[in-house]
């Protein structure tokens, strides 16, 4: 047997395994930053976004209780109003609501716009946030998303950016336009309320639908 | 008529006769072995994933199981090595605290397929039909409201660093991303640098000693976890600049807790291990006694963690 024959064995089954490295290779190496790039390339959250804000979340706003009512529940007895009112994603002792009502501009903040519900001239029973808006209460008041539904929360969380961008550009921006003491508005607004704040006044909400009556 | 030889085989006999059955009646009385539960944990090499699995453990042994803790060292291959023992040794539910969120999952469909329920905590895999169901904190929201308080304690402008953990980890970007959906929008905060400690204290003494000495007019660093939040205060106090450099954690590792007392460390995200854990084993058991219905991903809710409010917490929670 000549040394070639002898050894042709072992030849062909390190191209073999040549061959299946080159197939499925046992290692990658991937960078860092396209890692994390990778995690979003089959998400669109913006789309996903701008659906769920004309398609569910607006609809939801024509169900929401009254602001007044809700405020007054909240004040007597908040473990009612959050079983009949509110929303707790997951393991959390704050509860999510959303309202909606009619009210009076009662002053104008660098921040915030104090609105009475009552009459005008009253004290504010909410303030409308109208500085920069960040977290999850605009996503997760509705209800309507569960984390469940995204694999990669990542994705879940990149929602949260893309609605609070609507909510700035469509809603708070039209808010500061128009806010002026004695103006009065319809308005639906998103809330997160942490345990023990329930009655605390006024409450800050997330405005997520602002419309001013005519001026006289 | 019996010879000696034979009375002293029959004397043995009766000895042996006497010695086993004792033996046999205690095994009669023996218990049925406990239903094993394993709990394979990242890490074990950091204080709050000691706690996470001491803590799943504890309430798996007072719900009556028998139960494991397995470390993985941050190597998806020591993961699965422990999901096949936990398979070919009898365990009954696993709960688990993942290396890597997409490396993980098929080490959570091998029990699956073996008909063995997985109950993540505290680290998501990605994907919602693997996992029995997923306990995990919600680092987005914990990180804006720390995002929040870093524009508040550090001003609108200024430089700071960022240290990444395992970038892998699908809480490295929630936690990375929550920061920055607040900080990027003052264009006055400069991040001079960003890099990964992969949540590990010694790896971020180490890097921070490294960017301190091109970057030593620093105002602030957040970090991805409270050991490197440890890691980089280490680096700074032997630079000298620790009373300079405002430094922002996250876990609400008692170290650091207490560090936020002494008000040497600004803030941290309080996560709450035990209660994730204890959920965790509380699920397998109702899992294992019949329930099927389980909701997929269970965000927990993190807290701030500030020199204000730290007396309220302590031992990985709120004190009661």
């Amino acid at each position: 047997m000549t040394p070639m024959r002898r050894f042709a064995p072992l030849f062909l089954a390190l191209a073999a395994g040549a061959g299946i490295c080159l197939l499925f290779p046992p290692v990658r190496l991937v960078p860092l930053r396209h890692q994390a790039a990778q995690t979003n390339a089959v998400f669109n959250a913006a789309a996903y976004a701008a659906d769920f804000w004309s398609q569910r979340l607006l609809p939801a706003l024509r169900d929401a209780p009254d602001a007044a009512l809700l405020l007054s529940a909240l004040a007597s007895n908040a473990p009612a109003a959050a079983a009949a009112y509110g929303k707790t994603p997951g393991m959390s002792d704050a509860v999510y609501y959303l309202m909606q009502g009619t009210g009076t501009v009662c002053s104008v903040q660098p921040k915030a716009v104090g609105v009475a519900l009552g009459q005008a001239g009253g004290e504010a029973d909410l303030l409308l946030g109208t500085g920069m808006l960040f977290g999850n209460t605009v996503r997760d008041a509705s209800g309507l998303l569960d984390a469940s539904l995204f694999p990669n929360s990542q994705h879940f969380n990149d929602l949260s950016t893309e609605l609070n961008r609507i909510v700035e550009t469509r809603v708070i921006s039209r808010l500061k336009a128009g806010a002026a003491p004695g103006r009065r508005l319809r308005f639906a607004a998103a809330a997160e309320v942490e345990s023990g704040a329930e009655a605390e006044r006024p409450l800050k909400v997330v405005p997520v639908e602002v419309e001013f009556e005519e001026r006289p | 008529m019996k010879t000696p030889r034979s009375k002293l085989f029959a004397l043995l006999a009766l000895l042996a006769l006497g010695a086993t059955a004792p033996a046999a009646s205690l095994t009669a009385a023996e218990p049925a072995p406990k239903t094993k539960i394993a709990v394979v944990i990242s890490t074990l090499n950091n204080p709050w994933f000691v706690v996470l699995g001491e803590a799943a453990r504890s309430r798996a042994v007072e719900l009556g199981y028998e139960a494991t803790v397995f470390d993985s060292q941050n190597d998806t291959a020591k993961e699965t090595a422990h999901f096949e023992n936990a398979i070919a040794g009898g365990y009954k539910a696993i709960l688990f605290n993942p290396t890597d969120a997409n490396g993980s999952i098929a080490n959570a469909r091998r029990a699956q397929a073996a008909g063995i329920p997985v109950f993540c905590i505290d680290r998501e895999i990605n994907a919602t039909n693997v996992a029995t169901a997923q306990l995990l904190s919600d680092n987005y929201s914990g990180c804006v409201k720390l995002g929040e308080y870093f524009v508040e304690q550090v001003g609108e402008e200024g430089a700071y660093v960022e240290l990444l953990g395992l970038v892998g980890d699908n809480n490295t970007w929630n936690r990375s991303k929550g920061f920055h959906s607040v900080v990027d929008r003052y264009p006055g905060l400069k991040m001079v640098a960003q890099q990964s400690a992969e949540f590990d204290r010694a790896k971020a003494l180490e890097v921070m000693e490294s960017i301190l000495q091109k970057h030593p007019a620093i105002n602030a660093v957040f970090c991805g976890n409270d050991a490197m939040a440890m890691g980089a205060y280490q680096a700074l106090v032997a630079a000298g600049k620790d009373r300079q450099v405002k430094v922002f954690g996250f876990d609400g590792a008692d170290d650091v807790v207490r560090l936020i007392a002494e008000k040497k460390i600004v803030a941290t995200g309080m996560q709450f291990p035990k209660q994730m854990a204890r959920q965790a084993a509380e699920f397998a058991d109702q899992y294992l006694k019949g329930k099927r219905d389980f909701p997929q991903k269970i965000p927990v809710k993190v807290d701030l963690v500030t020199q204000q409010n730290v007396h309220r917490y302590g031992d990985y929670g709120k004190k009661q």
